[in-house]
C-alpha cells in the first residue's frame, strides 16, 4: 500500500485527499505540484511553467472543460466526489490534445463503485453538495449523480444585499454496448452574482452546459467516438436606478471525433484521429431607460433592444502517433495538424510534431524527456467561453516546449524528481482583461494585433522529494524556480509621466514565479483523526503591471509643478516581497456501520499573511492652498491581495 | 461684437461638443492642449464644455489667436444630480444648484436660451449608479429649450458600444412624444487624449458634423437648431452620410412643411456596410452599400394634421456607425402630434462576420475608472 502510494508520478497528483488547503477537493491538489501557481493566494485557476492558466486544457473523462472553474476564478465545477487526483502531463504532450500552448491538466474520475449503490452527502461552508453512484440491477449501467449549491455565498449575499448564486450539476451514465461502452456524460454550472464594483452596481451570469455521448471499444485496438454539445453564455448588465442594460454573449457549439488505436504488435500502438468542432456565437443586448413624462405626461420605460448572430466559427483537427507503453523504453512520437476558420477571418492551419521518450534504468531510475511545436489561439488569461472563439480571428500563438524529468526511487518510502522545462513562445498573444487596454482589445485591427505580438520564454526547473514511512504519515517537499519573460511593445514615460516614445523590449511577466519552496504533509492518527500542514514560501511577482501593480518613482506633474507618481519602465521594474503561507488541517473520521461520516477543518492562510501585489501610491491629504503651492507629498505602502485573512472550510461529509 | 468667422464656406464642419479643460477641475489640459489635440484630430470646432463654469471664456480669445484653424466654442457643462446638459455657446454663468435658493430646470434653460445657446441632454441613459452622480438623465425635457441629445456617449470603442443604442432608443421615445432634438456626440475628454484609459474617450470619438454657412459659434449654433447634424459614433474615419431633400419645401428649424417629400442619402466611405432608414423610429428599409459614394432614395408622407420623421444611419456589422438627425416633415406650421408606431424588437444582420464584443466588456472595464 505505502509502495502503491509513491509510486505514481509526482506529476501526478498524489497528494492524499487530506492535505491542508485542497478543501477535501483533490482537484485543488495541482496547486501543491512543483512549479504550479495559483492566480492569487491559494484561489483560482493554475498557471503552469510560467504560462497563462488558459495555456492549459483542463479535462474530465475525455471531456474538455470549456470553462473549468466557477466564475473563471472559483472552485472547479466537477464536485470533489467525482474527481480522485489530478494529473498534469509533460510538455509535449499526447498529438490526441492539442489547440493549446501549455501542459494538460486532466481531473482523474473517481474509481467505479462497482454493483455497490453509494452515496455522499457534504455541507460545508461554502457548499451544499449530494451525489450517488452505482449499478443499475440487471441492467449494467453504471450512473453517477450529483448536484451542488453554495450556500454561504447566498447567505452572506442576502446580508450584504448582494446576489451570489453558484451550482453545478454532474450526470454520468455508462452502459456496456456491442463490444465496448457507451458513456454519456453531462455537466454544467450556473454563477449569478450581482454586486457594486466601485459604485457601479454589476450583475453577472455565467453558465456552461455541457453534454458529451461517447463509444468506446478496447477489442482489437481502441476505437473511439465521441459527440459533444456545449451551451455557454456570459451576460454582464449594469443595474442603474433607472437604466438597465445587458449584454448577453451567447455560444452554441457541436463537436464531434474519432479516434482508433490499433496494436502493430511488440507493444507498439498506434493512433488515428481527427475532430471537429462548430461554434456560433450570438450576441443579445437589452437596455431599459427611465423617461420622464413630456408636457404632463406619464414616465415610462424606453427599451431597446438587438440580437445579432455573429456567424460560426469552425475547428477541425487530425492525428496521427505511434507509442510504445510496455518495457523499459517508452517512446511516443506523432504530428498533429489543426485548422481554423474564424468569424470574419481568414482560414490558418498549424502542424505539430511531437515526441516523448522514456527509459528506466533499473528498479530506481527513470528519465523522460518530450519536446515538440504547439499552437493556440490568442487567449484571455483563463479559459473565457464566447470571447475565446471570437477570439480566434487574432491569429495563433505559437510555442517550441521541451522538458526532461529525471525519477529515482532509492526505497519504498522515497521519491526524488527532478525538472527541467524549456519554452520558447515565438509568438505569443496573451491578453488579460486587467490590463489597462483591455477593451480595445476585444475589437483589435490587424495593425493593433501586430503591435500587441510578442515573444518570449519561460524556463525553469524543480527538485521534489515524495516520502511516505507509513501508512500514517506522508510528506511532499519541493522547490521550484521559474522565469517567464516577454518581448513586448510598450510606451516609455518621462519624468512628467507622459509618453516619450515606445520601446519594444523583454519585461517580466505575470506568470514568473522565481523561487518557490513547498511542504506538504500529514499523519494519521488513531481513531479517525487526521493533521495535515502545508507551507508555501515564494518569491514576489514581477511589478510590471497587468495582473499585479506596476511599479511608479517619483517625477513632476508638467501642468502644475508638483510631484506625482509616474510608471517605471515594465522592463526596469523590481518584484514584490515574499510571502508565507500556511494552510492547517484537521479531521475526524467514523465509521457506523456501512457509513463513513467526516468532520473536516482546512484552514487556509492560517499564517495570516496577504500575497503581496505591489505597492498602492498616492498623494497625502492636502488643502487648496497646499496644492496650489505645489506643496504635495508623494505616499506609498505596500498594497496586497485582499484574501489576506484566514479562510477556514468547516464541512461534514456523509459517505456510503 | 461676434467674433469673424474661422473659415467663410458653407460645408460640414467635424468637431466635438463636450470637451473638458482645467478649468472642470478634474480635467487636465489647457485650451491650447486642447485646440492642437484637436486639431491632430481634424477636427473643426471644439466645445469647451467644463462643469458649471465659463472661467475657461478669460483665455479663448489669446488661445483661438493661437490656433486659427480649430473653433473654440464657449459652451457649459450643466451638472446636476439628476442630468448633465451641455449649453452650447454659453458664456455667461447660470445656477446649477437646482432644488435650492428657487433655483429650477426651467429658469437655468432660459438663461441659457437668452445667451442664445443651444441645450443639449447629455449622456442620457449612462447610469452606473454611484460612480458617475448624475449622469443618467433623470430630468424632465422641456420642449423647445433642450434642443439636442447626445447619442454618441464616448467612443464606439469605448463606452459607446455600450450605451449608444439606448441613447438612440430614448431620442427615439422623446421623438415620439413631438421633442424634436438634434443628434450629437461628445467623448467628454477630459484629458486631451493623453494617458486615456479603457473607458476614456479622446476628443473626436465620437465626431458631430454640423452643416454651417462658416465656422463660426453662430453659424454652428444655427445648425444644431436646425437639426443639420449626422453624428460618427467611433470617430472621424467613420462613413459619412447625408440627407438631402429632393424636392423644394418651405422649412422651418429642422421641419420641412409639406405633405410628401422625396429625401436623398449620400454615403461616403461606406462601402461594403449597410445603409438603413428609419422612419418614425422604426427601421423601413436598408440597403447593401456597395458603391463609394453610394445615394438611395426614399419618399416621406406625412398624413393630414400629423408630422412624420425620417433619418439615415451607416450600420457595420448590424450596430449603427454613423447617424443623422430626423428629418421632419408636416403638411401643417406649426406640425401636429407626430406619428408614433409600434416597434418590434429591432433585429441585427445574420452573419455579419467579425465578432463585436465590445460592449459585452465595457461593463468591467467600467469597474475600472470613469470621470465625467
Amino acid at each position: 500500500m505505502t509502495a502503491l502510494l509513491v509510486a505514481a508520478l509526482l506529476a501526478q497528483s498524489d497528494v492524499p485527499p487530506d492535505a491542508a488547503g485542497t478543501w477535501a477537493d483533490p482537484s485543488r491538489s495541482v496547486f501543491l505540484l512543483p512549479g504550479s501557481r495559483s492566480l492569487s493566494s491559494g484561489f483560482g485557476p493554475v498557471s503552469l511553467d510560467g504560462l497563462q492558466p488558459a495555456a492549459s486544457a483542463v479535462t474530465f473523462d475525455g471531456l474538455t472543460l470549456r470553462s473549468p472553474a466557477h466564475g473563471f476564478f472559483g472552485p472547479s465545477i466537477v464536485q470533489p466526489g467525482f474527481v480522485e487526483g489530478v494529473r498534469v502531463g509533460d510538455a509535449a504532450g499526447s498529438v490526441e490534445t492539442g489547440r493549446t500552448l501549455g501542459r494538460s491538466v486532466t481531473l482523474l474520475p473517481a474509481a467505479s463503485t462497482g454493483d455497490e449503490w453509494r452515496g455522499r452527502l457534504r455541507l460545508d461552508v461554502l457548499a451544499l453538495s449530494a451525489s450517488g453512484s452505482g449499478r443499475v440491477p440487471g441492467l449494467k449501467t453504471q450512473v453517477d449523480v450529483g448536484a451542488r449549491f453554495f450556500g454561504l455565498p447566498a447567505l452572506a449575499a442576502s446580508f450584504l444585499r448582494v446576489r451570489a448564486l453558484l451550482g453545478d450539476w454532474h450526470l454520468r451514465v455508462a452502459q456496456p454496448l456491442g463490444s465496448g461502452e457507451l458513456r454519456v456524460l453531462g455537466l454544467g454550472a450556473v454563477d449569478d452574482v450581482a454586486l457594486t464594483v466601485s459604485g457601479i452596481p454589476l450583475a453577472a451570469r455565467l453558465s456552461t452546459q455541457t453534454a458529451d455521448v461517447r463509444w468506446r471499444s478496447d477489442a482489437a485496438g481502441t476505437i473511439e467516438l465521441g459527440l459533444t454539445g456545449n451551451l455557454d453564455s456570459i451576460a454582464l448588465a449594469i443595474r442603474g436606478e433607472q437604466t438597465r442594460h445587458d449584454v448577453i454573449g451567447g455560444e452554441q457549439a457541436v463537436s464531434a471525433r474519432l479516434a482508433v488505436r490499433p496494436s502493430l504488435g511488440g507493444g507498439v500502438r498506434l493512433g488515428l484521429g481527427a475532430d471537429g468542432t462548430a461554434r456560433r456565437l450570438v450576441l443579445d443586448r437589452v437596455s431599459d431607460s427611465g423617461l420622464a413624462g413630456v408636457g404632463g405626461t406619464p414616465g415610462r420605460f424606453v427599451t431597446a433592444s438587438s440580437s445579432r448572430a455573429l456567424g460560426v466559427a469552425l475547428a477541425g483537427g487530425l492525428f496521427v502517433e505511434a507509442r510504445d507503453d510496455e518495457g523499459p523504453f517508452r517512446w511516443s512520437v506523432g504530428l498533429r495538424g489543426d485548422v481554423w476558420k474564424p468569424i470574419g477571418g481568414e482560414t490558418f492551419g498549424s502542424l505539430e510534431p511531437r515526441l516523448s521518450l522514456a527509459r528506466d534504468f533499473g528498479d530506481r531510475w527513470t528519465v523522460s524527456a518530450s519536446g515538440g511545436l504547439r499552437h493556440q489561439p490568442a487567449s484571455w488569461l483563463v479559459p473565457v467561453p464566447v470571447l475565446d472563439t471570437a477570439s480566434w480571428r487574432f491569429g495563433l500563438q505559437q510555442a517550441v516546449v521541451g522538458d526532461v524529468q529525471a525519477t529515482y526511487r532509492p526505497a519504498a518510502e522515497h521519491r526524488f524528481e527532478t525538472r527541467f522545462f524549456g519554452t520558447s513562445l515565438r509568438r505569443s498573444l496573451e491578453l488579460s482583461p486587467f490590463d489597462d487596454t483591455f477593451l480595445p482589445q476585444v475589437n483589435l485591427s490587424p495593425q493593433d494585433v501586430e503591435r500587441r505580438l510578442g515573444d518570449g520564454w519561460a524556463a525553469g526547473a524543480s527538485l521534489a522529494w515524495a516520502f511516505q514511512p507509513s501508512a500514517q504519515a506522508w510528506l511532499r517537499a519541493s522547490y521550484s524556480f521559474v522565469t517567464s519573460w516577454r518581448t513586448i511593445t510598450f510606451s516609455r514615460v518621462g519624468s512628467d509621466g507622459l509618453p516619450t516614445g515606445e520601446a519594444r523590449a523583454s519585461v517580466p511577466w505575470s506568470f514568473d514565479l522565481a523561487h518557490v519552496l513547498q511542504a506538504s504533509g500529514g499523519w494519521r492518527f488513531g481513531a479517525g483523526w487526521a493533521l495535515a500542514a502545508s507551507i508555501a514560501l515564494q518569491s514576489g511577482a514581477p511589478l510590471a503591471g497587468g495582473l499585479w501593480g506596476q511599479e511608479q518613482r517619483p517625477g513632476v506633474d508638467s501642468l502644475r509643478g508638483t510631484p506625482r507618481w509616474v510608471p517605471v519602465d515594465r522592463d526596469l521594474v523590481g518584484r514584490a516581497s515574499p510571502w508565507l503561507r500556511v494552510d492547517l488541517r484537521a479531521s475526524k473520521t467514523w465509521r457506523p456501520g456501512a457509513l463513513e461520516v467526516e468532520l473536516f477543518l482546512d484552514v487556509q492562510n492560517a499564517s495570516v499573511w496577504a500575497q503581496p501585489t505591489g505597492t498602492s501610491y498616492g498623494t497625502a491629504p492636502a488643502s487648496l492652498e497646499q496644492q496650489a503651492r505645489g506643496d504635495v507629498t508623494l505616499t506609498s505602502r505596500p498594497a496586497s491581495a485582499p484574501l489576506g485573512f484566514p479562510i477556514p472550510v468547516l464541512g461534514v461529509e456523509l459517505r456510503r | 461684437m461676434p467674433a469673424p468667422p474661422l473659415e467663410a464656406t458653407a460645408r460640414w464642419y467635424a468637431g466635438d461638443l463636450h470637451v473638458h479643460t482645467l478649468e472642470s477641475g478634474d480635467a487636465r489640459p489647457s485650451l491650447d492642449e486642447v485646440a492642437s489635440f484637436a486639431a491632430s484630430r481634424r477636427l473643426d470646432f471644439v466645445a469647451l464644455s467644463d462643469h458649471n463654469t465659463s472661467s475657461h471664456d478669460d483665455f479663448i480669445v489669446g488661445a483661438q489667436a493661437r490656433h486659427p484653424r480649430v473653433l473654440l466654442v464657449p459652451s457649459v457643462e450643466f451638472t446636476t444630480y439628476q442630468g448633465h446638459l451641455n449649453a452650447f455657446g454659453a458664456s455667461q454663468f447660470v445656477p446649477f444648484w437646482l432644488g435650492r435658493d428657487g433655483v429650477t430646470l426651467g429658469q437655468a434653460l432660459q438663461r441659457f436660451d437668452q445667451q442664445d445657446a443651444v441645450a443639449t441632454i447629455n449622456h442620457p441613459t449612462l447610469d452606473l449608479g454611484r460612480f458617475c452622480i448624475g449622469c443618467a438623465w433623470q430630468l424632465p425635457v422641456v420642449p423647445g429649450l433642450v434642443r439636442a441629445i447626445e447619442v454618441g456617449v464616448g467612443g464606439w470603442d469605448e463606452t459607446g458600444a455600450l450605451f449608444d443604442e439606448s441613447a438612440i432608443a430614448f431620442w427615439e421615445a422623446l421623438a415620439d412624444q413631438g421633442v424634436h432634438l438634434t443628434a450629437v456626440g461628445g467623448s467628454d475628454d477630459h484629458r486631451a487624449g493623453v494617458g486615456l484609459n479603457q473607458t476614456q474617450s479622446p476628443m473626436g470619438s465620437p465626431t458631430t458634423l454640423l452643416y454651417a454657412s462658416e465656422l463660426s459659434v453662430t453659424a454652428l449654433t444655427r445648425a444644431l437648431r436646425e437639426g443639420r447634424a449626422v453624428v460618427k459614433l467611433r470617430g472621424p474615419d467613420d462613413p459619412f452620410v447625408s440627407l438631402t431633400p429632393l424636392d423644394v419645401l418651405p422649412r422651418v428649424q429642422d421641419t420641412l412643411v409639406g405633405s410628401q417629400v422625396r429625401v436623398l442619402a449620400t454615403v461616403t466611405g461606406g462601402k461594403g456596410h449597410r445603409l438603413a432608414w428609419i422612419e418614425n423610429g422604426v427601421t423601413a428599409a436598408e440597403r447593401a452599400i456597395d458603391t463609394d459614394a453610394f445615394t438611395d432614395e426614399r419618399s416621406l408622407e406625412a398624413p393630414a394634421g400629423r408630422s412624420v420623421r425620417l433619418r439615415a444611419e451607416v450600420r457595420v456589422e448590424g450596430a449603427p456607425r454613423t447617424v443623422t438627425s430626423h428629418l421632419w416633415l408636416a403638411p401643417d406650421s406649426p406640425p401636429g402630434p407626430p406619428v408614433v408606431v409600434d416597434k418590434a424588437a429591432p433585429r441585427g444582420c445574420p452573419g455579419c462576420g467579425s465578432a463585436e464584443l465590445a460592449p459585452l466588456f465595457a461593463i468591467v472595464a467600467l469597474a475600472r475608472r470613469r470621470r465625467r
